[in-house]
């Protein structure tokens, strides 16, 4: 046990701050579900990439620092501290880098990674269908072998910046003769390939945060499959391990949400609280982002120390999505009857933000598999209880 | 940056939670609940020989010289067995005398090594004692930081029969005049009433983990409609969520153990963070365990009540999960508090 970081960690972090306080964009970028919102996106990214701060945890060869994960998790404590961007590139960077680093050949990594580090292309993620949500092992998208490749046909659904992004990873099936998880396989694609249709839907905001994608006869060579022919779902598994757990929502992010909670509240005068429930509320949230950080901490001691990460990443899942509906939840009920107001209106609290938090946050039980599917996991694989599946 | 047990500590568990099952056994606690003093001597003697009574005490006294780490950690299997005798207050006390009075520390603290005498502690802000009628010795803390040393006879004692009655609970009602072994250690007591929260927290860890394998084992084992009631969702998503509990307070509460054994700044207040999710992933496994068992986990003759009780009984004292709450509140409204790490 030692809860000390050492030197070099604390000179990482103070280098980190530094950059990020003279370079992180004032004011907030528009949103990145509009074109222009994704352009000034896209063009952070490659503010950072320049500095190499876009991909600290990769090898240098490929844009990154090589930073150790307790560097990546300073790295990205100060992003949030600092109201860093979202990342636009966040599906390729967090999701599909690691599996890259997993499965791809040497010349996937060098086609792929810098492009992906420099923000050049952005990377959309088609995984789900209009019959394979939670249940993915449904994959009807179905590829064909060919002279050199293989052809896709199908739709995909609720593929988030798929709008404006260059390149998406496909889960296709590739046997038609096996069943449920076998017999799939993993393909890479660029949106613009012949035969894809991308058409937008309208997010709860009303935004074109995700959308359709459909494949009509698309062309995909041979050296753009990932993984082992017939057994995507491997690969895919380890892209979903990187979301559950570690890589896709990092403590730093929540941590960074509840302290402008905190700030929010302090600067909530409250004569109607006498009995402290707002404050009980706040602190829960704050000790709960707390806990995750620490919760996280000995996960990545696990990882570090050569343990794979099991169906505990479930339980991160399930804890970071809770996590940030509470905080956003608490911030809307300080805000009062302001807590409605979009961002443009004159009384508007920091821009809309919590409101704009808020919606988001009801994502975040349903995205990167349902926090129902995860209780599942964790009753059966953890606990041991029986399958009723 | 390590948050994990090492090998030695892993192993120093495995060997107390082995041998703590093998003491005290869930008919033991219920042997204890019907003694006149609750607490017993033999086990007591025992716990001494395999080490238990002298984690706490600083070489110097004979003791192992453990930190605070180890001491939540062996604390969460004494929470697990339910375990009657005062291993955490006895720790706290060992803790302040070691610090505070060396002659006094001298005096008791090899016994309680052998485990010759029972100690237990007496802090400000606490109504009642635990196993004061028990006790050989009983190290009694002010607000001012006086500590004083009271052995049997010093005392008048109130016994509060409560709920879980295999931890005695007395109010001192009079006392004889003793002097101080010292005055003004106002830092040190503050330090051992953040010892007893602390320590309170690691048992409710074992208390919880103890409930959910309770549920988990008789999930599997019943059936109705024909099937294992642990197959049903409702059942499996409300015991996943006891498990998430859990899993979340335990880093706390390492943590808030780090931060005491070195004295960190708001050490105090990493403690409460510890004691409120701790105690209340506790109270929400124990409950659990209660709906899972349907009226077989209503009965007296079910050890689910054995955990429940001693979940109620850690929640309710040294501050309740929402007064840790509050205490944190009351600074976090004015200034930020030290991170750790």
């Amino acid at each position: 046990m030692d809860f000390t970081p050492t030197a070099a960690e604390e000179a990482f972090r103070a280098e980190a701050r530094s950059w990020l306080e003279t370079s992180v964009p004032y004011p907030a970028l528009p949103s990145l579900d509009t074109a222009e919102g994704f352009a000034a996106h896209r063009e952070w990214e490659r503010i950072m990439a320049i500095d190499q701060w876009s991909v600290v945890a990769w090898p240098v060869e490929y844009g990154g620092r090589a930073a150790s994960l307790w560097e990546w998790l300073i790295f990205e404590e100060e992003y949030h501290r600092a109201g860093g961007p979202a990342r636009v590139g966040q599906n390729g960077i967090f999701l599909l880098a690691p599996t890259m680093f997993e499965f791809a050949t040497a010349a996937q990594r060098a086609r792929f990674l810098p492009p992906m580090a420099r923000g050049d292309e952005i990377w959309a993620q088609g995984w789900s269908e209009p019959d394979a949500g939670s249940d993915l092992a449904g994959i009807r998208t179905r590829a064909r072998r060919v002279e050199g490749g293989w052809v896709l046909d199908g739709h995909k659904t609720w593929c988030s910046r798929a709008v404006f992004a260059d390149w998406i990873a496909v889960l296709c099936r590739s046997d038609f003769d096996a069943t449920r998880h076998r017999g799939l396989t993993y393909f890479l694609t660029p949106l613009d390939a012949p035969g894809i249709e991308v058409r937008p839907i309208a997010q709860l905001d009303g935004e074109p945060g995700f959308a359709d994608v459909f494949f009509d006869g698309v062309f995909v060579p041979d050296e753009c499959v990932l993984g082992p022919v017939h057994d995507g779902w491997s690969v895919a598994m380890a892209t979903a391990s990187s979301e559950r757990s570690l890589s896709l929502r990092s403590p730093g992010r929540f941590l960074a949400t509840a302290d402008r909670l905190v700030e929010l509240w302090r600067g909530t005068d409250d004569p109607q609280d006498p009995d402290d429930v707002m404050a009980d509320a706040v602190v829960r949230s704050w000790l709960d982002a707390d806990a995750y950080r620490l919760f996280t901490f000995a996960t990545v001691t696990g990882v570090v120390e050569g343990r794979e990460i099991g169906p505990e990443a479930s339980a991160n899942k399930v804890f970071w999505s809770e996590l940030d509906m509470r905080l956003h939840d608490t911030a809307l009920e300080l805000l009062g009857d302001r807590a409605s107001l979009l961002g443009l209106a004159p009384d508007a609290a920091a821009g809309g933000r919590w409101l704009d938090g808020w919606l988001f946050s009801l994502a975040g039980p349903i995205y990167a598999g349902t926090n129902e599917i995860q209780r599942d996991v964790i009753a059966d694989r953890v606990l041991g209880l029986p399958r009723n599946r | 940056m390590r948050v994990a047990l090492d090998d030695d500590q892993r192993d120093r568990r495995d060997a107390a939670a082995a041998f703590l099952g093998a003491v005290c056994r869930t008919t033991d606690v219920r042997a204890s609940r019907a003694a006149r003093e609750a607490m017993s001597r033999d086990r007591w003697r025992q716990l001494a020989t395999m080490g238990l009574t002298s984690v706490a005490v600083a070489e110097s006294f004979g003791g192992l010289g453990a930190d605070d780490v180890d001491l939540v950690v062996l604390l969460e299997e004494v929470g697990h067995v339910a375990l009657p005798e005062p291993l955490g207050p006895a720790a706290v006390a060992a803790a302040l005398l070691a610090e505070v009075a060396p002659e006094a520390a001298a005096r008791w603290l090899p016994a309680l090594v052998t485990g010759e005498v029972v100690v237990t502690v007496a802090l400000p802000g606490a109504r009642y004692v635990e196993h004061a009628a028990a006790a050989d010795v009983i190290v009694l803390a002010d607000a001012t930081g006086a500590v004083r040393v009271l052995e049997r006879g010093d005392v008048a004692l109130e016994e509060q029969p409560a709920l879980d009655g295999a931890h005695r609970l007395h109010r001192i009602v009079r006392r004889r005049e003793v002097e101080p072994v010292v005055s003004s250690a106002v830092a040190a007591v503050a330090r051992a009433a953040d010892r007893a929260v602390l320590y309170a927290a690691a048992e409710s860890l074992g208390v919880g983990r103890r409930s959910l394998a309770l549920s988990v084992a008789y999930a599997k084992d019943r059936h109705q409609f024909g099937r294992a009631i642990g197959s049903f969702q409702a059942l499996k998503h409300r015991l996943a969520d006891d498990w998430i509990a859990l899993e979340f307070a335990r880093p706390l509460v390492w943590r808030a153990a780090w931060a005491v054994a070195r004295d960190l700044q708001d050490a105090t207040l990493h403690v409460s963070a510890a004691k409120a999710a701790a105690s209340d992933a506790a109270m929400r496994c124990a409950r659990s365990a209660v709906q899972v068992h349907g009226a077989m986990g209503y009965t007296f003759e079910c050890d689910v009540q054995l955990f429940l009780t001693r979940a109620q009984a850690l929640g309710a004292a040294h501050g309740t999960a929402r007064a840790h709450r509050r205490r944190i509140a009351t600074v976090l409204r004015h200034r930020d508090i030290a991170r750790v790490p």
